[in-house]
């Protein structure tokens, strides 16, 4: 098997605060090959924009600090590497792209400012030559007059110009990888489309590897190979895109199919799963997802499932996979 | 800018400044007289159409000397402001970015510097080095050093929570380059607002300092040493004290203005609502 692009084991983050410490990702691994576009999905807090941080070690620290784990990234410990290389690693061959198009653009600065940065950076573009190069990534996310945009500053634009701002910043150096991390959120429903099919564009075009960081199942299910649910900082389950829906393994997975509504049910009550996330800080013994799993054992409370191929190139932590 | 004029006062405040800058700038080509060529026939005569102010007690052009005069208040006012705001911003960013124990030893020095009685350091530094600009600027500056530390560091606070602070970082930005040309553009505003009222500040202090005989000694066309001259004799012709006087309190007004004009402009509240 060909060496993946990024492969993370057993990544454990922690955040050392006054009255404890939260365990924000725990035990987490998973690979991403060249080109692939993996999928993580779970509800708030349970950890997928800190997996996101953590792997291009933006983790605040202190608090956070990263306990244990390994993140190769082309055969290279990220973690062991210098601030100073990681900088030149950021934007050029890890990018990220974030939730909040409206406020990560610097106010005091016009967006051709901002983006001929990145070049002048990583690339060591002249003024000009960024100038050049900005108008053609601002063509590339389809931007209808770069010229024009490039004098603006943030607060001209609207949400989905931003957005597009942001990708064309992510994307200007030719990343390997560029980690999404809720990027159509704040987003009208028909922008984010747009920007979904924008990202899958451009995806192909420059061939490089995407984590798609969500929490609508809709989004990921459209746009990525693989998906990855976490619950409370773990993986509990791991597949191909339509595997995962067809038969998911995982009761948690289960129970987020469960509670998408559909048209179909439209008069009943939507069926949430039981309960609220689990204290971070002091989390259930055995299986974290245990007190509001339908099919709890004995077994569970006690001992921490491991993830584990269950079906062929199927991974779940659960003691009683299937429906 | 537009937004200033809107503002009356301010727009006031913003020619008063003008004025006196460029009665600065262009010093020597507005006066009508010698500003130490003495007189003796014509000592404290009042406003005529020869001396537009009048007469000093040896007979010098009070009007060329407020103009000339002008130079040194607003060089020792832009001395002191420029060296004020070369320790105190950065100072003030570094602490706030780094935080923690930096933080907290930065601040400390700088709350020892701020309960040291200003006007008495002046005093002291002066007194002990002499007056040149360079002591001038010196002794002034320091004392406005605490305000842009502390300004600075709080708006860098608010500021380095920002997402466009964790985007620099993503583009793989230094920490230096995210704090001097990401953060500290954003902290322009209150900036620019502690200079101009600082302007004032500066040119109060120099004025006292040359009343009480520590700034550049006689005969040097300062506003304070006129009105120290002159107040001796004040009955018998008080315009010579009332024109110094009032450059003073007239350029400390427009500096004031602006800098209460440029605060009502740049805090976003007043646009609530």
């Amino acid at each position: 098997m060909e060496r993946p692009l990024l492969e993370v084991k057993n990544l454990k983050v922690q955040f050392k605060l006054k009255h404890g410490t939260l365990t924000a990702v725990d035990n987490l691994s998973l690979i991403i090959r060249e080109s692939e576009t993996l999928g993580i999905v779970g509800e708030t807090g349970c950890g997928k924009s800190v997996t996101g941080l953590s792997i291009l070690r933006l983790v605040p620290s202190p608090p956070g600090q990263v306990a244990y784990g390994e993140i190769l990234f082309e055969g290279e410990d990220l973690l062991r590497k210098s601030e100073g290389e990681m900088q030149k690693i950021r934007g050029r061959k890890i990018s990220m792209i974030f939730q909040e198009p409206m406020t990560s653009l610097n106010p005091s600065f016009t967006v051709g400012e901002q983006i001929a940065e990145c070049y002048r950076i990583h690339l060591g573009h002249s003024r000009k030559g960024a100038r050049e190069s900005t108008e053609n990534i601002l063509k590339a996310v389809r931007i209808p007059s770069p010229k024009f945009l490039m004098a603006c500053y943030p607060y001209e634009l609207s949400g989905g110009m931003r957005q597009r701002v942001m990708i064309a910043m992510a994307l200007a150096c030719g990343p390997k990888l560029l980690i999404a991390d809720e990027p159509t959120t704040a987003l009208d429903v028909t922008i984010q489309a747009e920007i979904l099919e924008l990202l899958e564009e451009l995806q192909k075009r420059i061939k490089m590897a995407m984590i798609f960081i969500s929490h609508n199942l809709g989004v990921v299910a459209r746009l990525c190979n693989r998906i990855a649910v976490m619950y409370a900082g773990s993986i509990v389950e791991l597949a191909e895109t339509s595997a995962l829906f067809a038969h998911p393994l995982h009761p948690y997975t289960i129970g987020l199919h469960n509670a998408i509504p559909s048209r179909a049910l439209r008069n009943e009550q939507l069926r949430v799963i039981p309960g609220s996330v689990c204290d971070l800080m002091d989390p259930p013994s055995g299986c974290k997802f245990h007190p509001r799993c339908f099919k709890t054992k004995e077994i569970c409370k006690t001992k921490v499932p491991h993830l584990e191929e269950k079906i062929s190139e199927r991974l779940a932590a659960c003691y009683f996979p299937g429906e | 800018m537009g937004v200033v004029f809107r503002n009356r006062l301010a727009a006031l405040g913003f020619l008063i400044v003008l004025l006196v800058s460029v009665t600065a700038a262009f010093a020597p080509l507005l006066t009508t007289h010698d500003a130490f060529q003495m007189d003796l026939t014509k000592r404290l005569t009042g406003p005529s159409l020869t001396h537009v102010l009048g007469t000093d007690m040896y007979g010098r052009d009070t009007f060329t000397r407020i103009v000339l005069g002008s130079r040194i208040a607003m060089q020792v006012a832009l001395g002191a402001v420029l060296l004020a705001v070369a320790i105190g911003v950065p100072l003030g960013a570094v602490s706030g970015y780094i935080g923690g124990y930096v933080d907290t030893v930065t601040m400390r020095f700088i709350d020892a510097l701020l309960a040291f009685p200003g006007r008495l350091l002046a005093i002291a530094m002066v007194a002990a080095l002499g007056a040149s600009f360079f002591t001038l600027y010196v002794a002034i500056g320091i004392n406005a050093v605490p305000g842009y530390a502390r300004v600075v560091r709080g708006a860098v606070l608010s500021q380095k929570e920002k997402e466009y602070v964790e985007a620099a970082r993503m583009t793989g930005e230094s920490e230096f380059q995210i704090l001097f040309f990401q953060i500290l553009p954003n902290c322009i505003a209150p900036i620019l607002i502690l200079v101009t009222l600082d302007f004032a500040h500066a040119i109060l202090l120099e004025s006292s300092l040359s009343f009480l005989g520590l700034g550049f000694p006689p005969p040097a066309p300062s506003w304070g040493l006129m009105l120290s001259e002159a107040r001796g004799y004040m009955e018998l012709a008080p315009h010579v004290t009332i024109f110094p006087g009032l450059a003073i309190s007239f350029s400390i007004l427009g500096f004031n203005l602006l800098g209460d004009g440029l605060r009502d402009v740049f805090d976003p509240r007043q646009y609530e609502g």
